[in-house]
């Protein structure tokens, strides 16, 4: 008990230093919650003293199991439901995010006068542009990644067709939006003398085609390295339809479609994935991006395709929204459950609390009891509801539920959250409850006797 | 030494009327001594008593317990002086249902910081002199009224009170337990324990060493 006591001071003590620190250098929002469970560390802390009486707050607890064991399962319920959600919506936006990215980008950056549509119907390039530009857009605060320098020849029969020669650069500026925060590349990149196959040209090819067969294209050979995304596996059998164009792609170095098409150091156009970003609801941020990028590349036309922006939005905030609708319902819900719990509770004590403030207790001792048996209730029912918010969300059988893809896994940074929600969450479901308690005239109560 | 001066009480009833509970009382208690507040219900004795406890803040007039003023306390500070130099029984012992009769008596101790092993054993050592010591590890409920009276009073002892506060403390109880705790009430006051008690009883009265009379808050005798 005295350990106990000692290491809940040093961590209200601490948590206070976290508190100011954060009140000086960040925001008072940051320090908000610092404050909170320190105040209520140095509060319960007090109870928690083995000569302070924390042994009354248990001996309280046992005699009233029922309503304890009811607001502990309150907050049991809202942290597995808060577990439970976040841990499959984590599942479920990473599978998104796999998904969106296998849509591509959603911008395309051509030469003015060039036709971006035709180049996406998988039309052969006309008009170029240099291959610098990829570079200098990626070093530019245009809110957008993942650029990608492109070379596009349609190849006939007689070229090693039919499919689309597609010259690529690999990931450019695949930092987010240059903030120093690595993200890992959205494509991939082909070495020289290499060929990557799209999934029609790979059946279209058939089994006799494997990683290290050559293939002639447009008069030059190359290497098969494999299927976009699957290095070394054998196309027929790894390739897996993307979509109609890109399917139909053969992907090269861009150095050997420039020698190809007689072009060294100019491309046809710049792929980037632009930032989802919605101003109160519409898309115009994309226009932004557009004219940000063609008055920083003066000569070239930029186009974004709302559809794939508009799906990567409303999947991402689908995601998101429920999860924080998820949340803020079962917060509330336990809060009104520890709130009545604990006015019931002082409602039906008043005489006791009453004689307590007659034989010498301060308002604040109450206080203290009071915040002792909540961070008790938050603590345990936390712990409870961590451990099976997490358990039914990595056992349950998502395929059944039909939640395709997702596997769920146990995040242990959301215990610590949970344990801090519920405490939070308690707190301010007790505020009035130990107002009351501690407002208790106990002369009115005593006299009525 | 208890000394209240010009103390009076108003209170607003629910009817929004208001009541004068006590209307200027001037009144002394010297130290050691058993006085008994008397009068009908509703003449005042069980404010004046919460008065000179602290419980009740006086509408004009002043409270001074051994030098200290009462009223001018602040909430935190009352507390703390309830702690150290008050004891309070009342009518309905007020006992701690989930605690033993020597955890109760402890809580004392707890209003002022201290427990443990010492607290304990000066409990059990004044539940034992007044004839509880078979009684230590039971809960009110497995106690006979007396004994949760006695429990009661042991509570009010453990700090060793300047003043002991007792509001009808035989109310409740039945002819030989309320006699019980009269005589150990006189016997605290023979071992020089000042005693104040708010009585309609005038039996219990006559066993105090001075007599009081209240009638609608004003002292009359």
């Amino acid at each position: 008990m005295k350990l106990l006591y000692v290491v809940t001071k040093a961590a209200a003590v601490i948590l206070g230093i976290i508190a100011i620190y954060h009140l000086f250098v960040v925001s008072v929002a940051a320090a908000s919650p610092y404050i909170l469970i320190s105040l209520l560390l140095m509060v319960g802390g007090e109870t928690l003293n083995p000569n302070r009486g924390f042994g009354l707050v248990v001996k309280e607890i046992a005699r009233r199991k029922a309503g304890f064991v009811l607001a502990c399962l309150a907050v049991a319920l809202a942290t597995a439901g808060v577990v439970f959600t976040q841990t499959l919506s984590s599942a479920f936006e990473e599978a998104l995010r796999r998904i969106t990215k296998d849509m591509g980008r959603n911008i395309a950056v051509v030469p003015a006068g060039a036709d971006a549509t035709a180049l996406s119907a998988g039309e052969s390039g006309t008009l170029l542009m240099d291959e610098a530009l990829v570079a200098k857009i990626a070093a530019t605060d245009v809110p957008a990644e993942h650029y990608l320098g492109k070379i596009q020849l349609r190849l006939g029969p007689e070229e090693g067709g039919p499919a689309i020669l597609t010259g690529i650069t690999g990931d450019v500026g695949a930092v987010g939006r240059g903030k120093g925060l690595k993200k890992a590349p959205m494509g991939f990149e082909v070495a020289p003398g290499q060929c990557v196959l799209g999934a029609a040209v790979a059946a279209r090819l058939g089994e006799g085609v494997k990683p290290g067969s050559k293939l002639v294209l447009k008069g030059r050979e190359f290497t098969v390295a494999g299927v976009p995304g699957k290095p070394g596996a054998k196309p027929r059998a790894a390739a897996a339809p993307i979509g109609p164009i890109d399917d139909l792609r053969i992907f090269v170095n861009i150095r050997d479609a420039q020698e190809l098409l007689g072009a060294p150091g100019k491309i046809h156009a710049i792929d980037a994935l632009g930032c989802v970003c919605p101003i109160g609801g519409t898309f115009d941020y994309l226009t932004e991006i557009e004219k940000k990028i063609e008055k920083f590349l003066p000569g070239v036309k930029a186009t974004t395709y709302r559809s794939i922006a508009r799906a990567r939005l409303v999947a991402r905030q689908g995601a998101e929204r429920t999860g924080q609708l998820t949340v803020g319902a079962l917060a509330v819900l336990a809060m009104l459950v520890i709130f009545f719990y604990l006015y019931s509770d002082v409602r039906e004590r008043r005489e006791e609390l009453g004689m307590f403030l007659a034989v010498g207790f301060s308002p604040g001792r109450l206080a203290g009891m009071f915040l002792a048996k909540v961070a008790v209730i938050a603590l345990v029912g936390a712990a409870l509801g961590f451990a099976a918010g997490s358990v039914g969300a990595v056992e349950i059988d998502a395929a059944k539920l039909g939640l395709v893809g997702i596997k769920p896994e146990v995040n242990w940074l959301s215990a610590a959250w949970a344990a801090l929600g519920a405490l939070v969450i308690s707190a301010l479901a007790a505020v009035l409850p130990v107002l009351a308690a501690t407002r208790t005239d106990p002369a009115d109560v005593l006299r009525k006797n | 030494m208890i000394a209240i001066q010009g103390l009076t009480k108003v209170f607003r009833a629910a009817s929004g009327d208001q009541v004068r509970a006590l209307d200027g009382i001037e009144l002394q208690i010297k130290t050691g001594e058993f006085a008994a507040l008397t009068g009908p219900s509703g003449s005042g004795k069980t404010t004046l008593l919460f008065a000179i406890g602290g419980l009740v803040t006086p509408t004009a007039g002043g409270v001074s317990v051994g030098g200290a003023e009462v009223s001018a306390m602040s909430a935190p500070a009352r507390a703390r002086w309830r702690a150290q130099s008050l004891g309070f029984v009342f009518q309905t012992f007020y006992l701690v249902p989930y605690l033993s009769a020597v955890e109760n008596v402890c809580l004392a101790r707890l209003a002022l910081g201290e427990g443990g092993a010492a607290a304990r054993k000066s409990a059990e050592a004044i539940l034992a002199r007044l004839g509880l010591a078979e009684r230590f590890g039971h809960r009110p409920g497995e106690l006979s009224a007396g004994e949760q009276q006695r429990v009661s009073l042991a509570r009010a002892l453990a700090n060793a009170p300047a003043v002991l506060l007792a509001d009808e403390p035989t109310g409740n109880l039945d002819g030989p337990r309320a006699e019980e705790i009269l005589a150990l009430l006189a016997e605290e006051n023979r071992r020089g324990q000042t005693i104040v008690l708010a009585t309609h009883n005038e039996a219990v009265a006559a066993r105090a060493s001075r007599r009081i009379r209240l009638d609608r808050g004003k002292l009359v005798g």
